[in-house]
């Protein structure tokens, strides 16, 4: 039995201690056994002595204000708890529970504090000890601000809240705007179509005017050679300066749509309001035109 | 020290600030000229060949608003975080369409302010790979909206005690 206790204490906090002390120490102090989940001290207990696991498992932790538990520590053999209170002369501060069946040895307070005075190494061990909670603790604080951190940026109300504002003060504010935008764009009516080599053919019997319906960087860069430019946006400016008006029965064949906008259809609506009554898109538009191997201007090849 | 010092500046939430501000402003402005002429953008928007026509008006609508109201509410830091993570992912959405179109070859001009512009190019992918930086950097260090409320960092004695003090 005094053996056991020994071996316990000689894998302790109280390694240190001369055998002899180590000793006596097992020859005093008392056993204490405990049932599954019961306490063995309370927050808020005057502390009455030191303890050291003999067998077992202990849990340590305390109970927060909202109820909830926050666990520092589960201990196992020759493991000790409860030196805080008596080192710092208050109740204690933590909850002291078993988990198993659990032997304890009882250092009491007055021999706590006699080990002390006569061994002072012994509470740099304590101090050490406590440094490491501390270091954990700004460890967790740390892990958990960056968290916080991160969870901020995520909360999805904050985004539905700019998106939620943006819309309702876009849409209001198009519906106040003189310069204000279909919210949805007319689908423009279909204009017949006209096959490439169809197309070609006229043209060169000029019964047909070609019209690039590009916006002017994309003219530039490529576009049937013959082919006037008129993008739907420019078409008054474009149309006043120099677009043959004189032969409204001619064939118009345009071309040039992108997955953004039906730049063919909407000149193709703008000629007919002129008068235009043979307006005609070009199938497959200028990419079959080049298959067909019809000669096109390209930038820099001019 | 030296780059200690570097670091710090670098790192600091001041430095954050400032780019806080600066970002804003700059979305801000760049949002005004196309909320007043939304056709002029969305013909600018067309002209990327990217979003689908039915999509095309709706977009030039709303885009200059959410630019408007993220760097509004940066400056404001009301909810700032959103706003800066939003920024930066209009930012990224830029760089890919600016990066497609100038892959395709196409002379577009980059619809960033308002109608007409500067073209899309290299120039304009870096302008904003550095409002992006700004971004980031903000998203990082500007962090004390969020730590004001957690009193372990900012009030003294309110969490654990220094270790080592």
């Amino acid at each position: 039995m005094d053996i056991e206790v020994q071996s316990i204490l000689k894998n302790s906090v109280f390694r240190d201690l001369p055998d002899q002390e180590i000793a006596e120490l097992a020859r005093t102090l008392q056993i204490r056994s405990v049932g599954a989940n019961e306490a063995i001290f309370k927050a808020g207990d005057p502390p009455d002595a030191f303890y050291i696991i003999g067998s077992g498992q202990v849990r340590i932790f305390v109970k927060l204000k909202n109820r909830a538990e926050r666990e520092f520590s589960i201990l196992g053999p020759s493991e000790h708890f409860g030196e805080m209170s008596l080192l710092t002369d208050e109740t204690r501060t933590a909850n002291a529970e078993s988990l198993v069946e659990t032997r304890l040895l009882v250092v009491p307070r007055e021999r706590f504090e006699q080990i002390l005075h006569d061994y002072p190494q012994l509470s740099k061990k304590f101090l050490r000890e406590m440094r490491e909670w501390l270091l954990k603790n700004e460890k967790i604080i740390e892990e958990e601000s960056d968290e916080l951190l991160k969870s901020s940026a995520g909360s999805w109300y904050d985004y539905i809240i700019v998106i939620g504002i943006s819309i309702f003060l876009g849409l209001s504010f198009n519906f106040l705007n003189p310069q204000g935008i279909r919210l949805i764009p007319a689908r423009p009516r279909p204009v017949p179509g006209i096959s490439v080599s169809k197309a070609m053919q006229d043209y060169m019997q000029k019964k047909a005017l070609i019209v690039d319906a590009m916006p002017i960087s994309f003219y530039n860069l490529e576009h049937i050679k013959g082919a006037f430019n008129l993008p739907p946006a420019q078409f008054d400016i474009m149309y006043m300066a120099g677009f043959p008006q004189d032969n409204k029965n001619i064939i118009v064949v345009l071309y040039g749509s992108t997955i953004s906008a039906p730049y063919d259809l909407l000149t193709a609506q703008k000629l007919m309001l002129r008068g235009y009554n043979n307006v005609r898109v070009l199938e497959g538009g200028l990419k079959a035109w080049q298959k067909s191997g019809y000669p096109v201007v390209k930038k820099g090849s001019r | 020290m030296i780059p200690g010092i570097m670091k710090r500046a670098l790192t600091s939430q001041y430095l954050s600030l400032v780019l806080r501000v600066l970002l804003g402003a700059f979305f801000i402005y760049a949002s005004l000229g196309k909320i007043a002429h939304p056709g002029n953008f969305a013909q600018s928007i067309a002209d990327y060949r990217i979003v689908p026509y039915i999509a095309i008006n709706l977009g030039a609508v709303m885009l200059p608003w959410i630019e408007f109201i993220t760097g509004l509410f940066l400056i404001m830091r009301f909810k700032s975080r959103a706003s800066v993570v939003m920024i930066a992912l209009l930012l990224v959405m830029f760089e890919v369409m600016i990066l497609i179109n100038m892959y395709r070859g196409a002379q577009i001009s980059c619809g960033c302010f308002a109608a007409g512009g500067e073209p899309i190019g290299w120039k304009k992918v870096f302008e904003d790979a550095v409002l992006l930086v700004f971004a980031l950097h903000i998203y990082n260090y500007d962090r004390l909206e969020v730590m004001k409320k957690f009193k372990a960092l900012t009030s003294p004695g309110g969490g654990a005690a220094r270790p080592g003090s």
